[in-house]
């Protein structure tokens, strides 16, 4: 199979979806002329036009309302909001407006939109561009929040997003978009809830969202050479979220790690570290650990952001100590 | 005339308060202005008056527990005759509100005028002494005991380390499920010399007594020899036929003598149970749940001229040779009985 990286994956899925539905359209900073700072949507303008491909003055509070507007209305808007961290910048857009107006309008409108944007910290971006803010928007219901693990998934959960009527939220990873992966030539589409089982394994489960799903795979690579298999689940989408699947892995293992980039507290590992406490209690032969990012601004210096996120050592060892019986 | 003080509601949310001291003591006179008690919340601790002149007559409520708002909790009397000094019964513990359950309970402060400020002043419920509180296991562990009928009491006994995982239930039990936590040992008698000394201190002694006593009987020498327990030491028997609830407890029956056999209700922990199924066909019978350890079933064996004795024990507390040493020493009494009366 063809390798192409996250990047051509993201672009390809949006293209296809465009020549496909006349009503799709895109619009945000540094779309059309430069293509995205991370040059995701090279030679969609070419192709599409600058009136499916908008450059938009830098207002993102703007465009996104724009955009919720767009929708209501019998457009599918693709919003591409160049930072996660902007997100605070169009929470009432996104979060009072677009994620309420199905259900305000008593079903009435629906608002299926697409916001794509970005998160993702060792990039050497300050506090200010390297957050990891999907746990803001999948607390509010009326989101769905996906976060692809790889150019295959971010193409398929792309195309099942644009032709969802709900507004759907995708974090792509920044550092993940130059990264290759297997993608068929031709069309498919993943439907949303459904986590995939990256790698079987029977020691211990490992819950893993976007870049951490390879993270994941660097601890279990470790741990396998000292005779611990871990099992690793991509929710894939965490709105809606497989609960399922992440429970039949847990109660098969009996311990579980919840890894995100989302800070710490308060975040998407807590939410289904406390679902599989929950649900899955009697199986649990020890504490479900969580391991997201540190519960600080990320720091600009390189040596202290690494410092940051969760490794695959780290992992390996948090595991290690889980097996023993230790924690 | 009385009146009742009852536990004061100083908050909106307040299901309980804690009385943490008592100001004045039954019998003592009270103006209505007079502090009588301190209430502790969770919010403050707020000094409580009489409200009315007179004799705190009662006490109705101890130091330190939660009391439900709207309790009574003290009466005040203006006749002399209504005092009571008895302490507070203990039996009637507010039951603790969800909320208030997991906060430690403030130590009561000593009450100023009391007699014995050093007796505690609640008997709480506690768990079994035995386990030294709650044993940490995890949620898989402790599923896994209780569907196998494993005793986690006896996993931290046997020194598996806290907090108990999976794997050491797994290592408790066996493949089947069922486990090896008891030890058996087996001996098979002449039925004969037992039946003729029966039919003996029937006859010759004139002493009516039942063949599962005189089982009783022997199994407490046998076993106050395997232990080396003196005759000062007291020992309990339950002992029964194949009906268990028709049990007896027979304190020392090894030291009475065979006129002295008299049994009461049976206790919860013996220091010995005798099962005897020789008036049934039966060779081994096993209810279900936990049995007293240890245990000694007493059966006809294979052939009709013989008896099967089964000691059950947990080798936690009784080494297989103490074992041994009790079921020696109880073959050779049911073998020459009369030693036993010696």
């Amino acid at each position: 199979m063809r390798e192409i990286t996250l990047s051509q994956a993201v672009n390809e899925a949006i293209a296809e979806e465009m020549r496909r539905d006349p009503t799709v359209f895109l619009l945000g900073e540094d779309v059309a002329e430069a293509g995205t700072p991370f040059k995701v949507l090279k030679g969609l303008v070419e192709e599409f036009g600058r009136e499916r491909i908008i450059d938009t003055p830098i207002s993102e509070p703007g465009f996104t309302g724009i955009a919720v507007g767009a929708a209501m209305t019998g457009s599918r808007p693709i919003v591409d909001l160049m930072f996660g961290d902007f997100l605070f910048l169009v929470m009432d857009q996104i979060c009072n407006q677009a994620a309420k107006t199905h259900y305000m309008s008593g079903g009435k409108l629906n608002v299926p939109m697409v916001l794509r944007t970005n998160m993702g910290a060792t990039r050497r971006s300050a506090a200010q561009h390297s957050q990891s803010l999907h746990a803001l928007v999948a607390h509010i219901p009326g989101l769905k929040v996906a976060m692809p693990s790889s150019a295959y998934e971010a193409k398929g959960l792309m195309k099942t997003a644009i032709r969802d009527n709900n507004p759907v939220i995708i974090f792509e990873d920044k550092l993940m978009y130059q990264e290759k992966a297997p993608v068929p030539e031709e069309e498919y589409l993943i439907p949303f809830g459904q986590a995939n089982i990256v790698r079987a394994g029977t020691d211990v489960t490992f819950v893993a969202t976007s870049s951490m799903v390879q993270v994941a795979q660097k601890a279990a690579v470790i741990l396998s050479g000292e005779g611990i298999e871990a099992e690793i689940i991509d929710p894939r989408t965490i709105v809606p979220l497989d609960e399922a699947t992440i429970l039949e892995s847990v109660r098969k293992t009996s311990r579980a790690i919840v890894i995100d980039e989302g800070h710490q507290n308060y975040g998407v590992t807590a939410e289904i570290a406390a679902r599989i406490s929950e649900k899955a209690f009697y199986y649990l032969d020890a504490p479900v650990q969580r391991m997201g990012a540190m519960d600080v601004p990320v720091p600009f210096s390189p040596a202290l952001e690494d410092l940051t996120v969760p490794t695959p050592d780290g992992v390996a060892d948090r595991a290690r100590r889980l097996v023993r019986g230790e924690i | 005339m009385a009146h009742d003080i009852i536990m004061p509601a100083l908050g909106m949310a307040q299901e309980t308060g804690i009385i943490v001291a008592w100001k004045k003591q039954p019998g003592d006179v009270v103006k209505a202005g007079d502090v009588v008690m301190e209430i502790e919340t969770d919010k403050s601790t707020v000094e409580i008056e009489a409200g009315h002149d007179g004799y705190l007559a009662k006490v109705l409520a101890e130091t330190g527990v939660p009391v439900p708002v709207g309790q009574v909790v003290a009466i005040i009397s203006t006749d002399a005759a209504d005092i009571d000094k008895s302490a507070p019964k203990t039996s009637a513990p507010a039951e603790a509100p969800k909320a208030a359950a997991p906060t430690p309970t403030p130590t009561p402060e000593p009450q100023p005028a009391a007699a014995k400020p050093a007796a505690p002043a609640v008997e709480r419920p506690k768990l079994p002494a035995a386990t030294g509180g709650r044993i940490l296991a995890s949620p898989k562990a402790r599923r896994e005991a209780q569907e196998r009928g494993i005793d986690l009491g006896r996993l931290v006994r046997l020194g598996v380390p806290q907090p108990i995982r999976s794997a050491d239930i797994a290592k408790a039990g066996d493949a089947t499920g069922s486990i090896a936590r008891t030890s058996q040992m087996r001996v098979t008698i002449e039925r004969r010399p037992f039946e003729k000394f029966l039919s003996w201190i029937d006859s010759d002694a004139n002493v009516a007594v039942e063949a599962t006593v005189v089982w009783a009987a022997f199994a407490a020498g046998s076993l106050r020899r395997a232990l080396e327990l003196g005759n000062d030491t007291p020992l309990v028997v339950n002992a029964s036929g194949f009906a268990e609830e028709n049990a007896i407890a027979l304190t020392n029956p090894d030291l009475a003598g065979l006129r002295g056999l008299d049994g009461e209700a049976a206790i919860a922990a013996p220091a010995l149970t005798v099962l005897d199924l020789t008036a049934t066909p039966l060779s081994d019978y096993r209810p279900a749940g936990e049995r007293a350890l240890p245990n000694l079933t007493i059966a006809n064996g294979p052939a009709p001229d013989y008896l099967d004795i089964v000691l059950e024990f947990d080798p936690a507390e009784m080494k297989p040779i103490s074992a041994l040493e009790f079921l020696k020493d109880l073959a050779e009494r049911a073998h020459n009985p009369l030693r036993h009366l010696l």
